[in-house]
């Protein structure tokens, strides 16, 4: 699905930024990924690249096959708009438009009919549990829920893969965890998932988590246990019950 | 993106700040509205002033002198009658102001000593009793002819035909009464009171006269006519300009040259304030483009190409301007119609300016919104996306 071939990216700005310093990186169909490193260790950088959101200095980038390392700005966004389904860390939802319109959205720049995109967006917000909250705007809806409009958005063209950045970051445990549980599903019905993050905890709901460190993977270390999400949702709720108690306790 | 949906995202964008969008519009709206108004009122006016001209008298030439040491006399009128075989009449004319009276009513009105032909050369008609005849000139009657005004202002409803008129202390008689001819853009031409050339000479105590008016066989000869008068008078007086010579037709060139003008100084200020309007566009989708950095991020990750951000702004600038072109319109047509009536003449707003300001909108909003659309195409998504 993709394969990067001793990728680099150097920045220009202000004398010269290694950001990546020559990254191999196969991933197959169905995968489960978590991206980790600290701040300025690359992370970003190949979200963007592996995101076809900017183009790698040297190197080659295959996505499902072809080589998109030197595409034009415009076939870049066919790619994205056609293979890949962004989560972001702040939601990125449209404001003023309803929930329904902000996952049409992509459909919308694919040039898909009307009444086909309201059919394909009803389906993936039915799929994310949000089918009564369509025609709600976002400052209408919970965080959790936001960022679950912002994955039916990310599902709603049938990409080849899920890039998720920070995608609990803005969110309070319990919602954070309930979009992880969406993510686990979804990777058991056979979407590939990347999960870019510094949460550790996070990480390890992942099969697989790739150490980022100085523009350099530094390890590719297989999750033979990934924490289930339903059960770590478990774990929390009874947290929240005995903080709960203990408050009553305490009073 | 097809055409339509790229419509509504631009719609949606507008409406999201409907009073911003509003106050932007403005400029836009001032300056159609300008063309508008000036067209309909320009083209309104001239045609307005061009009919009272040709009500003047047809194939009319006005003979007045060009300075106060240049005088009429009789002879001069003689002159020509002889001398210019195009002409069909000549009415010697002497007017001034006078105060006339009937009973206890006063009334200051314009007197002229005026000829038979009169009434034929300067297109007048009787409504009431008889005009002035040869005998009233040659025997210097004391009749006069009154025209509707001066008929308002003295003796209200009453029948004038008979009464006794006192014009400057002198008696009169009233024999007719002119019908109505409507104001002219120099003077009210029914505020006058007509008598015997020779009458008024009397009473002014000269023998001079003002105005020599004169009617041509055919409009089609007033050039030649012109002519040959200016060179009679020229040798008359023996030099050249001392009298001025105006044709109907110049004095039509004379209004349409004026409506041009004004016409000119007030596109200059449309121009000058869609220009301006203009401006105000650019800066405000400039700053949308700021505002929406986020947005235009999101858009690009999910697939919009260069050519739909950019359409979507520049779709937005044209509707902005094009609201204010349909405001302007309005606007315009109402202040046009507001001046039609305060000058008293026929209120229409022609298609060809509706089009044409439409028109002028529509580039405003190009031209103007061309900068900030592409500025907002050529934004990287990265950056946008990171953009607090």
């Amino acid at each position: 699905m993709i394969s990067l071939r001793n990728v680099t990216k150097v920045y220009a700005t202000g004398g010269e930024v290694h950001a990546l310093r020559g990254v191999d990186l196969d991933i197959l169909p169905g995968e489960y990924v978590a991206i980790m490193g600290p701040s300025g260790s690359g992370k970003s950088t190949l979200m963007n690249i592996l995101g076809c959101l900017d183009r790698p200095t040297s190197g080659t980038y295959h996505l499902a096959g072809d080589d998109v390392s030197g595409l034009s700005d415009d076939q870049l966004a066919r790619i994205r708009n056609v293979s890949i389904g962004f989560v972001f860390q702040t939601f990125n939802l449209l404001a003023r438009q309803p929930a329904q319109r902000n996952v049409e959205l992509p459909l919308i720049y694919r040039g898909v009919p009307p009444a086909e995109r309201h059919r394909l967006a009803a389906e993936v917000l039915d799929r994310v549990g949000l089918a009564r909250w369509a025609h709600h705007r976002p400052n209408q809806l919970s965080g959790g829920q936001q960022q679950r409009v912002a994955i039916a958005r990310a599902l709603v063209g049938q990409p080849g893969f899920l890039l998720a950045d920070e995608p609990t970051g803005n969110l309070d445990s319990r919602s954070g965890q309930s979009i992880m549980v969406l993510f686990e599903q979804l990777n058991r019905e056979g979407m590939t998932v990347l999960l870019v993050t510094h949460d550790g905890r996070i990480a390890r709901h992942a099969g697989r988590i790739l150490h980022l460190f100085d523009g350099r993977l530094v390890r590719d270390e297989v999750n033979s246990e990934p924490l289930s999400a339903e059960s770590e949702m478990e774990r929390i709720s009874l947290q929240a019950q005995i903080a709960a108690a203990g408050g009553v306790i305490g009073a | 993106m097809s055409l339509l949906e790229a419509i509504r995202v631009a719609f949606e964008g507008v409406t999201a700040n409907k009073l911003r969008a509003f106050l932007t519009t403005l400029g836009v709206v001032i300056g159609v509205g300008a063309v508008i108004a000036l067209v309909s009122v320009s083209e309104g006016a001239s045609a307005m002033i061009s009919s009272q001209i040709e009500g003047l008298g047809t194939n009319l030439i006005v003979i007045t002198p060009n300075n106060t040491r240049v005088v009429f006399t009789a002879k001069e009128a003689d002159m020509l009658a002889d001398r210019v075989e195009s002409l069909d009449a000549v009415a010697p004319s002497l007017s001034a102001r006078a105060k006339v009276k009937w009973g206890i009513n006063n009334h200051d009105t314009t007197l002229e000593g005026v000829v038979p032909a009169h009434l034929d050369v300067r297109n007048y008609s009787i409504a009431a009793g008889r005009f002035l005849d040869a005998g009233d000139v040659s025997w210097n009657r004391r009749v006069a002819v009154i025209g509707h005004t001066v008929l308002d202002k003295l003796f209200a409803n009453r029948d004038p035909v008979g009464q006794e008129l006192i014009i400057n202390g002198q008696q009169f008689v009233v024999i007719g009464v002119l019908a109505e001819k409507g104001e002219s853009f120099v003077q009210n031409q029914d505020d006058v009171v007509l008598v015997p050339v020779s009458s008024a000479q009397r009473l002014a105590g000269t023998s001079n006269l003002t105005a020599i008016y004169a009617r041509l066989d055919s409009g089609d000869l007033a050039p030649t006519t012109v002519a040959q008068i200016r060179r009679i008078f020229e040798r008359h007086y023996g030099r050249a300009d001392q009298v001025r010579v105006q044709s109907q037709d110049e004095l039509l060139g004379t209004v349409s040259s004026m409506t041009r003008t004004v016409s000119l100084m007030l596109g200059a200020i449309a121009g000058i304030s869609l220009v301006v309007g203009g401006i105000g566009i650019m800066n405000i989708m400039l700053v949308s483009v700021t505002e929406r950095t986020r947005e235009i991020g999101l858009r690009k990750a999910v697939g919009a190409r260069r050519a739909d951000i950019m359409s979507q702004f520049l779709i937005e600038s044209i509707f902005i301007s094009l609201l204010g072109g349909a405001v302007g319109i309005a606007l315009g047509s109402l202040l046009a119609a507001g001046v039609a009536r305060f000058g008293g003449w026929e209120q229409g707003v022609s298609p060809s300016s509706v089009v044409l300001s439409f028109g002028f909108a529509a580039a405003v909003g190009i031209i103007f919104g061309l900068y900030p659309a592409m500025r907002a195409a050529a934004l990287d998504p990265i950056k946008c996306l990171r953009y607090e």
